[in-house]
């Protein structure tokens, strides 16, 4: 019996990672250290636009993005931003006009993690399960797209061991 | 008319390939990157020991480049034409337009933003070249100091918030080569003074105003241009809806040379956006205190851009325009096409024609290259 079940746990271990790795749940974060408030889902589509510029302390606030073809940033747009790459290309055309440039880009997932936890007043995103201790995190964004703020969210939010409120 | 037609678009083409090459030409770095670059990203320079980013310091068509870690960023764009005319040469081709930015970010609460614009730097004609026409002059000077989102300030000489097509009018991110004319012709389009400006966090993308004052003495005015003596105004944008912008806009002037002649301003704008079909509309009334507060000007616009393949769009306009003593309403149509090659370089055909043309605007068609740097 236990050959049989082994086999069939480890079909359905592989199936979750597979569908993790499709779409991995979401989790916008700020540096651990206690500091700013937590910002709401309007705040962080305000911030990534860059037409919030301020947290309410009155520091500048970091945006970081992964890069352009990342399929993380791609869902973190759609579902934060609720804008097309089109649409999103066109309003930094418009804001660079004006003398705005888009956030800051890092290159890699670890690159992010690094900036964000080193980095005062610093905001990006990460797969959920990329989280460490040095950052907190302030919304998710689950597989299906629907933004939730931690605590409140969806059971996989506990898959790997990390709490989602603060840290 | 077809042979003239044929004769000025064989230049067209010439003058469009020629003017793409020597664009290009000038950015060699960043023209090949941008095309397969992403739009959304921005140089960076992180602070040593932060900096993660190795294609951070790349220069990349459209998005500026850094200088150093000096906090100053270069950019751009430039614009050439070329149109039919109504005196005896049949086409006219310009370097319309080469605009540079300079802007200062001190990462903190000061901005610094400046553009410098060569205009008509070369004009071409059958038979004559000329650079008499060519003028150099500030468009934008200013300095901004952010202390809350809801609430910066800006002193120097800024584009006059009215409309949609004024504050984005650079020829990279405009459908089409010619202006409508209630964006430029029923204000003036600059103004020196002070603003207070920012984003109100309410509904999804905040509500984005301002409000502007200006006790005239224009910095850099344009010869020709009518400036404000004096202004006081506001605008507001907001989106009610997914994808719908709405604006508003209100002024009460005095133009520089028409000195007692006070004047109030009402605009109105739309602008909505969906899969890249986009529907712009703007409208202004203009009201003459000097006439018991009656219609002095006024107009309107409706523009529809339509993708017809992944680069490639069509657009039409209708516009209304009642000029100042004008006997009867203007009304202008126009159809083009817009092929951007690339997001932030643009090649533009369009055919445009006037009826009750009471101010002489020249029927025909123009076409024009333009890039943002």
């Amino acid at each position: 019996m236990r050959l049989l079940l082994l086999p069939l746990a480890m079909l359905a271990l592989l199936c979750c990672a597979a569908a993790a790795a499709v779409e991995p749940l979401l989790a916008v974060v700020v540096p651990a250290a206690p500091g700013h408030l937590a910002p709401s889902e309007q705040d962080i589509n305000l911030i990534f636009k860059r037409r919030k510029q301020m947290w309410r302390d009155g520091s500048r606030i970091q945006p970081v993005n992964l890069p352009a073809d990342n399929a993380l940033r791609r869902r973190f747009s759609r579902a934060v931003l609720k804008l097309s790459p089109d649409a999103l290309e066109e309003y930094w055309n418009e804001q660079y006009f004006h003398g705005l440039l888009p956030p800051h880009v890092v290159a890699s997932e670890s690159a992010m993690a690094r900036f964000v936890a080193e980095t005062e007043g610093a905001i990006g995103y990460l797969p959920y399960c990329s989280v460490d201790r040095r950052l907190r995190v302030v919304l998710l964004v689950t597989a299906d797209g629907r933004v939730v703020v931690p605590g409140s969210g969806p059971d996989s939010v506990q898959a790997c061991g990390v709490s989602g409120s603060e840290s | 008319m077809i042979a003239v037609l044929r004769f000025g678009l064989d230049r067209l083409v010439l003058l469009c390939a020629a003017a793409c090459l020597g664009l290009l030409a000038v950015f060699p770095a960043g023209a090949a990157e941008a095309v397969a670059s992403e739009p959304a990203t921005a140089a960076s320079v992180e602070p040593a020991g932060r900096g993660f980013d190795p294609m951070a310091e790349r220069y990349r068509l459209g998005q500026g480049l850094l200088l150093g870690d000096s906090g100053f960023t270069l950019g751009g764009y430039a614009n050439a034409s070329v149109h039919e005319t109504a005196g005896d040469n049949d086409w006219v081709a310009a370097l319309d337009a080469l605009s540079l930015f300079l802007w200062w970010d001190d990462g903190d609460a000061w901005h610094f933003f400046a553009e410098t614009a060569l205009t008509d730097a070369v004009l071409l004609q059958p038979g004559d070249t000329t650079t008499d026409e060519a003028y150099f002059g500030l468009e934008r000077f200013y300095v901004d100091y952010v202390w809350r989102d809801a609430a910066k300030f800006r002193i120097g000489k800024f584009l006059t918030p009215v409309g949609r097509w004024n504050l984005i009018h650079a020829a990279p991110l405009v459908w089409t080569t010619s202006r409508p004319l209630i964006s430029e012709n029923t204000f003036p389009t600059n103004a020196t003074g002070l603003m207070m400006y920012g984003v109100l966090p309410l509904g999804e993308d905040g509500v984005e105003y301002s409000l502007y004052a200006s006790v005239g003495k224009e910095l850099f005015p344009r010869p020709r241009v009518d400036t404000f003596s004096e202004a006081v105004g506001g605008h507001l944008s907001y989106s009610p809806l997914p994808h719908l912008q709405l604006g508003f806009s209100y002024v009460d002037f005095e133009l520089d040379r028409l000195g007692e002649e006070r004047r109030k301003l009402y605009g109105v704008d739309l602008h909505w956006s969906y899969r890249r079909y986009e529907l712009t509309a703007e409208y202004a009334y203009r009201a003459n205190r000097m006439f018991d507060g009656s219609r002095d000007e006024q107009g309107g616009y409706i523009q529809a851009v339509v993708p017809l393949t992944q680069k490639l769009y069509a657009v039409a306009r209708y516009e209304s325009f009642h000029q100042s003593g004008a006997q009867q309403d203007m009304n202008l149509y126009l159809i083009g096409l817009n092929y951007r090659l690339l997001p932030i370089l643009a090649l533009k055909a369009e055919y445009g024609r006037a009826t009750d043309n009471d101010i002489g605007l020249v029927d025909g068609y123009k076409a024009s290259i333009a890039v943002l740097f």
